[in-house]
């Protein structure tokens, strides 16, 4: 295994929703701060992009990475950015980025203030690295990574899931769980990882 | 920690494709940070080397920030180490990235999406200055951003720190009927000339250039800039010769100079040299020690417009000649932007044709982001940016439809929109509803609707309220098109978080600062209300504030003062002339019920500012980098030969012991002539020259002597100059010439000490 990577994204939408009240985020991901609620992570501050369409809503930024109530392709969903670390296997550093994924999709949905009409769909995801010099957008980048993001997927109950690219070479490299009709719930996936 | 897997490189990747000077000034900085690591680079010089190459510092980045109950200590990986005066290392900050006059082709929008994806939070954000900034990086990570940014012809050099600021000009330059002519070609000179110019690197503050194609049009600002340049042609013996009205010492931040005229007629072949001549003096007269008063336009109030421009043109006398300066006009009438389209007319037909949904929003859009340009069938199209945000993914459609139907450039605009330029009318329904699939279509471009605000507490360290919150939730509000009338729509709102005005505040019809107040105990988030600034005649008056009113209130404020302005104004009656007739104290009146304060058991919602939910605290406020840190030539050049000196070192350890000599060799020229420096400013790279200076000003006047070695280290570099090194030094001779060139240094920086004690 010759690619290391380092800056990996997950994104897991949100069940669809008609109205988000994106403005709840901002009080919730304060208190994240203030109480430390993610464990290994120095969380910093909150960042309010509601004003940007189809942007990354509301953010917790942390010190190695943030997290964002994205709405970057029209769908919305936690989405968990790692910017920095030593570079790594691929196959921890996207297992550890799933982890704080469905870590965070988890915290939202126990918040009291949405009363349990939130929840995640997990037979949805998208990976991403986010270094087009350890992981330029390639047929040869997706040779290598692909059965490294399949191991971890298998692991954690995705067994034979579709994987697509996306369609823009310009965009990162990243491959697309679609519509997983065997994918573990959001539970069943963090008891997994 | 690099940035970089086994095998390969930025460096590497990018090879030959960024330009050489350019890679040197990249690695250089790279040494810098690895000499900061090392604790071997003083953290207040690493500090403004960093700002000259853009990397600023972000609010947090102390390691304090106040929870909304107490103050936490953020405790960052990096411990005690710091990129400057009380700056964490690992702390995010935030990059400003130059983009002169605004312009950017396809290659660069892309090349920064991809930066904001992989190095900040996928936001690319427009400044009032027509740049790009990149929030929340890490600062490891610049040299790679910088080279990226190289390889496509974008320098982050000078974009903050104590030097010449990205030179701004009319977005609509080259496409503007009231021009009177593009001063794109100029402003794009200026800005490559005063690039890394020996005479602007030891400024006590920053310096900002601007240009306007003409005079009563906002949109080049020129009437508050240290140097300002408005277009005119002048019949000169039967020929119209083109010049500038060239203004002096205007400028925003706490006190508000508006700029005052030094020649109204400078003719373009002098336009270089004058501004050079204007630097100097900067250079010279301005002040160092109480930065609240170190730029030009107080340099200009203290002598006077009449005796600055004596002194100017004693200055002008002094320079030599340069062929830079006139060199550029052979080309200044090359059209660069080739329309894509033809153009063709608009037909209300295909108007007619839009779906129903689309059709009033289509109209809406094109009344006011149009720009009717004087070329046949081509407009300008503004893409108004909320609060001059937009995304990596929406950089990537708008290249998609800038490569579909104009070509390859967009300019960023002082009202952080972008413009897309010769849109041919007839194609504008479609582009406008690929933009609008993009998120890009918002309408009421320099309408009330499209505030302009600076980070304020968001980002920055020195914000003290919420102007970008304020910001969104007045956007919501006028982006509702609540006000029919159009002489509320062509009002113009700016937010800064305080005093320092990068909102541009003081123009602005209805300008907000922030402040804060304290009642029964707790504090809470206000802004001044400024009223009575134009927007018009390039920012041509300034408005004062009228008072302090809660953050909380504002919309009803603004909403009370439209109201009665709309009641009570005479015919044709603008904003400003409303608040001239009626006197501030009037409008004041109206508003005073306005400033009260409900209790926090009431509202403790009022405790808050907007866009954040924590209780209001003004704990987070840092140490502003805006004027970067006093760093003098000399310092820098002392710095220079460290660097030099530890590639040496490196060369040495990794068995190039030519290179190392050398290297060697070239740290104590670098020092020598950074001394030399205070007393010839032009003292070139020539070894003869800076050898033959250095024995006149340092070896034979014995100033350079060391109290106890005498003599000895200057001998180091009269020895080398005598025996250069050569690649085919061996180890013993290239370690003998690193050790010497370790004394050497060391001994420039005693001497310059001891003559700062001196002077």
């Amino acid at each position: 295994m010759s690619i290391q990577i380092q800056q990996t994204s997950v994104k897991i939408p949100l069940v669809s929703k008609e109205a988000l009240d994106l403005d709840a985020f901002i009080p919730i991901f304060h208190e994240w701060i203030r109480e430390r609620r993610i464990d290994n992570e120095l969380l910093i501050d909150v960042a309010d992009y509601r004003h940007v369409p189809n942007g990354p809503g509301v953010m917790l930024i942390a010190n190695e990475a943030h997290y964002a109530i994205d709405s970057e392709d029209g769908e919305t969903g936690i989405l968990f950015c790692r910017k920095r670390d030593a570079l790594g296997d691929p196959e921890a550093a996207f297992r550890d980025a799933l982890q704080r994924a469905a870590n965070a999709a988890s915290l939202i949905e126990k918040e009291e203030s949405f009363g349990g009409t939130l929840s995640f769909d997990t037979s949805r995801i998208q990976m991403r690295v986010l270094s087009r010099l350890t992981a330029p957008n390639t047929e040869e980048t997706r040779a290598e990574l692909e059965p490294v993001f399949r191991k971890v997927l298998e692991s954690v109950g995705y067994a034979g899931a579709d994987l697509a690219p996306p369609s823009d070479l310009r965009q990162p490299f990243g491959l697309a769980v679609n519509a997983c009709s065997i994918a573990p719930d959001l539970a069943a996936l963090l008891t997994a990882l | 920690m690099s940035n970089t897997n086994n095998s390969q490189s930025w460096v590497q990747q990018l090879g030959e494709s960024i330009p050489t000077d350019m890679a040197e000034e990249i690695d250089a900085f790279e040494t810098n940070i690895t000499l900061r690591k090392a604790g071997k680079l003083d953290p207040k010089i690493f500090a403004e080397s960093r700002l000259r190459r853009g990397a600023y510092g972000q609010r947090y980045d102390n390691g304090r920030r106040h929870d909304g109950i107490k103050t936490q200590e953020l405790v960052y990986p990096s411990g005690d180490l710091v990129k400057g005066p009380e700056t964490i290392w690992d702390a995010p900050g935030m990059m400003r990235i130059k983009s002169p006059m605004g312009i950017a082709s396809n290659e660069q929008l892309e090349t920064l999406a991809d930066l904001a994806e992989e190095y900040s939070d996928s936001i690319l954000h427009v400044t009032t200055r027509q740049e790009i900034q990149l929030h929340f990086v890490h600062i490891d990570t610049t040299p790679d951003i910088m080279r990226r940014l190289a390889a496509v012809g974008i320098t982050t050099r000078e974009a903050c720190g104590n030097s010449v600021r990205n030179v701004t000009a009319c977005q609509f330059a080259g496409g503007c009927s009231t021009a009177a002519f593009d001063v794109t070609p100029y402003a794009k000179a200026t800005t490559y000339y005063l690039l890394g110019h020996k005479d602007i690197q030891d400024f006590g503050r920053k310096f900002k250039i601007a240009f306007s194609g003409c005079k009563p049009n906002p949109c080049g600002m020129a009437m508050f800039h240290d140097i300002g340049c408005v277009a005119v042609t002048k019949e000169i013996d039967g020929e119209v010769k083109r010049g500038f009205e060239f203004y002096v010492g205007g400028g925003l931040g706490a006190v508000p100079f508006q700029a005052q005229l030094l020649d109204g007629f400078v003719p373009e072949d002098e336009l270089l040299p004058l501004c050079q001549a204007v630097c100097r003096v900067f250079s010279r007269l301005g002040e160092r020690k109480n930065r609240a008063r170190a730029r030009l336009k107080f340099v200009v109030k203290k002598l006077g417009i009449e005796e600055f421009r004596n002194v100017v043109a004693e200055e002008r006398k002094t320079i030599p000649q340069d062929e830079r300066w006139t060199k550029y006009l052979a080309d200044v009438d090359t059209v660069t932007e080739i329309p894509l389209r033809e153009g063709r007319q608009l037909e209300q037909s295909a108007i007619d044709a839009l779906d129903d949904s689309i059709r009033d929003d289509f109209t809406y859009w094109r009344k006011h982001n149009i720009w009717q340009q004087p070329q046949t069938n081509y407009v300008t199209a503004t893409v108004r940016l909320p609060l001059g945000d937009f995304t990596s993914s929406q950089v990537r459609k708008l290249t998609d439809i800038t490569r579909k139907f104009t070509g390859d450039t967009v300019r960023f605009t002082v009202e952080q929109n972008l413009v897309v330029r010769h849109v041919s009318e007839a194609d504008l329904p479609e582009f406008y509803q690929e933009l609008s699939e993009a998120g890009l279509a918002s309408p009421g471009a320099s309408t009330i609707a499209d505030i302009v605000a600076c980070p304020g507490t968001d980002t920055c360290k020195l914000g003290i309220s919420a102007s970008r919150g304020l910001a969104s939730e007045l956007e919501k509000k006028f982006s509702k098109r609540l006000y029919q009338d159009p002489e509320v729509e062509k009002l113009h709102i700016k937010a800064s978080g305080c005093f320092n005005s990068c909102s541009q505040h003081h123009v602005a019809d209805l300008g907000f600062l922030g402040v804060s107040r304290v009642v029964d105990g707790r504090r809470i988030a206000h802004f001044q209300f400024v009223l009575g600034g134009q927007w018009a005649n390039n920012g041509g008056a300034y408005g004062l504030a009228i008072g302090a009113y809660p953050s909380k209130r504002i919309p009803e404020v603004i909403d009370r003062t439209l109201a009665f302005w709309k009641a009570e104004r005479e015919e044709g009656e603008d904003l400003k002339g409303f608040v001239a007739r009626m006197g501030r104290a009037t409008i004041k009146k109206q508003l005073e019920d306005l400033r009260k304060i409900p209790s926090y058991e009431e509202q403790p919602d009022f405790y808050t500012d907007w866009g954040d939910a924590r209780e209001y605290t003004i704990g987070d406020l840092g140490t502003g980098e805006c004027a970067g840190e006093v760093v003098s030539i000399v310092d820098f050049g002392l710095q220079d030969a460290e660097r030099r000196l530890f590639e040496a070192q490196l060369d040495l350890e990794g068995g190039k012991t030519g290179e190392a000599s050398v290297a060697a060799y070239k740290s104590m020229l670098t020092a020598a002539k950074a001394l030399i420096m205070v007393f010839n400013i032009d003292i070139q790279e020539d070894p003869d020259r800076v050898v033959s200076d250095f024995r006149k000003h340092f070896h034979d006047t014995k100033r350079f002597h060391d109290p106890f070695a005498g003599a000895k280290f200057a001998n180091y570099l009269l020895k080398r100059y005598e025996n250069p090194p050569s690649l085919n030094d061996d180890n013993l001779v290239a370690r003998e010439a690193i050790d010497e060139a370790l004394l050497f240094v060391e001994a420039a920086q005693g001497c310059y000490q001891r003559m700062q004690g001196d002077i």
